[in-house]
């Protein structure tokens, strides 16, 4: 677990995908949406939450970091 | 993957990487009316250490503390392996870069003019005030946003591979470089009569954490995408490279290392105590002097450490969490999660594990930010001979090296690309793509910065560091021709892996060479074997360079003075 994507409030507008700078998400084409598909690249850092227009994603800590 | 002539983008200057040297690199090239294009790994808005915000900036100025040539002087006086001369030009640009991106529109002092600052911790900058830019958060996405307007052509999600250069001889002046889409793995050639270095620091050369859990490996004080692959780039193409024995410590949260604690610890002050509250240092400043006095707490029967922060005043408090949000908002989470009240509860913090950084490590530089190599230049985490330059470090040598490398630009015809040194590094870099079977990027990575962890470290001895060169050398000739990348983002993973592999031995190599024991308040070289500061043999550079078979050299070379320096050939 590294980002959550809360889907129901999601535009679909793929700024977590753009700015990641561990490229953490994938964009599925086919089901058109944001997936953060590469967690363990994960730098928590936050950057998608601070930029995401809807605020919809949240940041779950490892439980390394609890 | 094709490559053509046609495709080449042409520019009068090229940026690697597009942290905050970078950007204002961009920024002050292209004020000079040149064209220029800036390649960044992920993407500007969002990248490098300062991605999630910026929550000081050092600021050197008569007005404010003091001149150019006394911070100079008495950060030389400290007894750092610094080049007087960079110190000197980090000063006296200081203020001017506050009032250029002032001129940005980016946000450094408060409503009524004055600046938020304090006085930085003496052992950690001597006489420097840091100043609080208020929009921290935001602060790159609008330097980013500047980049953008002022019509900088971007490559984005693009890393470079390799430094062309003339004829494609190593040591021959740079023109340009190859880069590759980390989504598309399309490689770019771009042209160019200055090349700018700003790649940031190494973050991966160490094992992190222990934690075997994967969603945690890469959680670390600066930004994870930053390797040195800048120092690489340089060091393949014939630069020379400074110090690169010298070490980061810092410490950190408990469990989460990102840059947090600067927010917390000095700012209006705070108390450093033991497990049972009993304060350790009535001067917090005066015992970071010692090299690892958090690990000697522990090792005495003290841990765990803790800022205690209960006593202070609710305003000050405030402020130090706003500082806190202002570098990295992400911060909350965590002091969520684990139930940390800053009012009522001392903060555990531990070592983070090595790093470097700090511009003491890195590619040679002289004042106006050029390398030992023509058309090449190098700024912010990435260049050496430098100290704790930090945010404005970068700003600082990115400005002049984007300023300098236009200007030289201007007066030379456009460079002849060599089309074989072209095909050749895409066919090194096509090497690692094939067949499912193989090692995986990562398990190499991990092995790699395994044995870094275990023979270098913060405890060497001659034994150990060659014991750890044999062992990098054996992975490079049976392991590495052995790493197979899946996909374009293993790709990406391997190509790093080849620059973590090449700064490991440069590391290890420069660490064998000084033979002597250099505690900096921040920067360390701890030999064993060589217990004492020897600074009639060893005040001086640990210089790294290739030689003409391909072999790592090693030697030294005097500190440069202010006095000394006649402007013209000063690297």
């Amino acid at each position: 677990m590294s980002v959550v994507i809360r889907y129901e409030e999601c535009s679909g507008c793929k700024t977590c995908y753009d700015i990641c700078p561990l490229d953490v998400f994938e964009y599925d084409e086919k089901e058109e949406r944001v997936i953060p598909a590469y967690p363990e690249d994960c730098w928590y850092c936050g950057s998608c939450v601070l930029d995401c227009p809807k605020s919809c994603i949240d940041l779950e800590l490892p439980l390394s970091c609890l | 993957m094709i490559v053509s002539k046609k495709g080449v983008i042409r520019t009068d200057v090229l940026v690697i990487g597009g942290g905050l040297g970078g950007c204002i690199a961009a920024i002050k090239a292209k004020e000079q009316g040149a064209t220029v294009v800036l390649m960044e790994k992920a993407a500007i808005s969002r990248s490098g250490n300062a991605a999630t915000g910026l929550h000081r900036i050092p600021l050197i100025a008569p007005d404010f503390n003091m001149s150019a040539e006394e911070f100079a002087s008495k950060q030389f006086d400290y007894g750092e392996i610094v080049n007087e001369d960079l110190s000197y030009i980090f000063a006296k640009e200081s203020y001017g870069i506050i009032k250029d991106l002032e001129s940005y529109g980016i946000r450094c002092r408060l409503d009524d003019e004055s600046f938020m600052f304090e006085w930085a911790p003496d052992i950690l900058f001597p006489g420097k005030i840091v100043i609080y830019p208020p929009e921290g958060q935001t602060f790159k996405p609008k330097l980013a946003q500047v980049v953008r307007d002022r019509g900088v052509r971007l490559l984005e999600r693009t890393m470079a591979i390799t430094l062309l250069t003339r004829e494609g001889q190593k040591g021959l002046p740079v023109i340009g470089a190859i880069g590759i889409n980390t989504r598309t793995g399309e490689f770019v050639v771009v042209q160019s009569k200055a090349t700018i270095l700003t790649t940031g620091g190494g973050y991966r050369l160490y094992r992190h954490r222990d934690s075997l859990y994967a969603p945690s490996r890469n959680i670390t004080a600066g930004c994870p995408a930053n390797v040195g692959e800048g120092v690489a780039l340089a060091y393949r193409a014939g630069a020379e490279i400074l110090n690169m024995e010298l070490l980061k410590q810092s410490p950190v949260w408990k469990d989460y290392e990102h840059w947090g604690v600067g927010p917390i610890a000095y700012r209006h002050g705070s108390k450093v105590i033991d497990y049972s509250g009993a304060p350790l240092y009535p001067d917090m400043n005066m015992k970071t002097k010692t090299w690892g006095w958090l690990y000697a707490e522990n090792v005495e029967g003290r841990g765990p450490i803790h800022y205690d922060l209960t006593y202070l005043s609710e305003e000050a408090i405030k402020d130090k969490e706003l500082a806190l949000k202002m570098e990295c908002e992400a911060y909350f989470v965590y002091i969520k999660a684990r139930n940390i009240d800053l009012r009522k509860k001392p903060i555990e913090f531990e070592n983070h594990p090595p790093y470097l950084h700090n511009c003491q490590a890195g590619v040679s530089i002289s004042m106006d930010g050029r390398t030992t190599l023509e058309g090449l230049y190098a700024a912010g985490d990435c260049h050496g001979g430098g100290w704790r330059f930090s945010s404005m470090g970068a700003f600082v040598f990115g400005a002049l090296s984007g300023k300098n490398g236009a200007e030289v630009s201007k007066k030379i015809p456009p460079p002849e690309i060599n089309w074989d040194q072209v095909r050749g590094e895409k066919a090194r870099i096509e090497r690692y793509t094939g067949p499912a079977k193989g090692i995986e990027p990562f398990e190499l990575e991990d092995k790699i910065r395994k044995t870094i962890s275990d023979y270098a470290g913060f405890l060497r001895n001659e034994g150990k560091l060659k014991r750890g060169l044999e062992r990098l050398a054996y992975f490079k000739e049976t392991f590495f021709p052995k790493m197979v990348a899946r996909n374009v983002r293993e790709l990406k993973r391997a190509i790093e892996v080849d620059s973590i592999l090449l700064l490991g031995e440069m590391h290890l190599r420069a660490a064998l060479f000084r033979k002597e024991t250099r505690i900096c308040p921040v920067a360390v070289h701890y030999r064993i074997d060589y217990p004492e500061t020897d600074n009639i043999n060893w005040r001086k550079h640990t210089v790294l360079r290739q030689g003409d078979d391909g072999t790592m050299e090693v030697c030294s070379r005097p500190l440069r003075r202010l006095k000394d320096i006649s402007t013209e050939d000063n690297r």
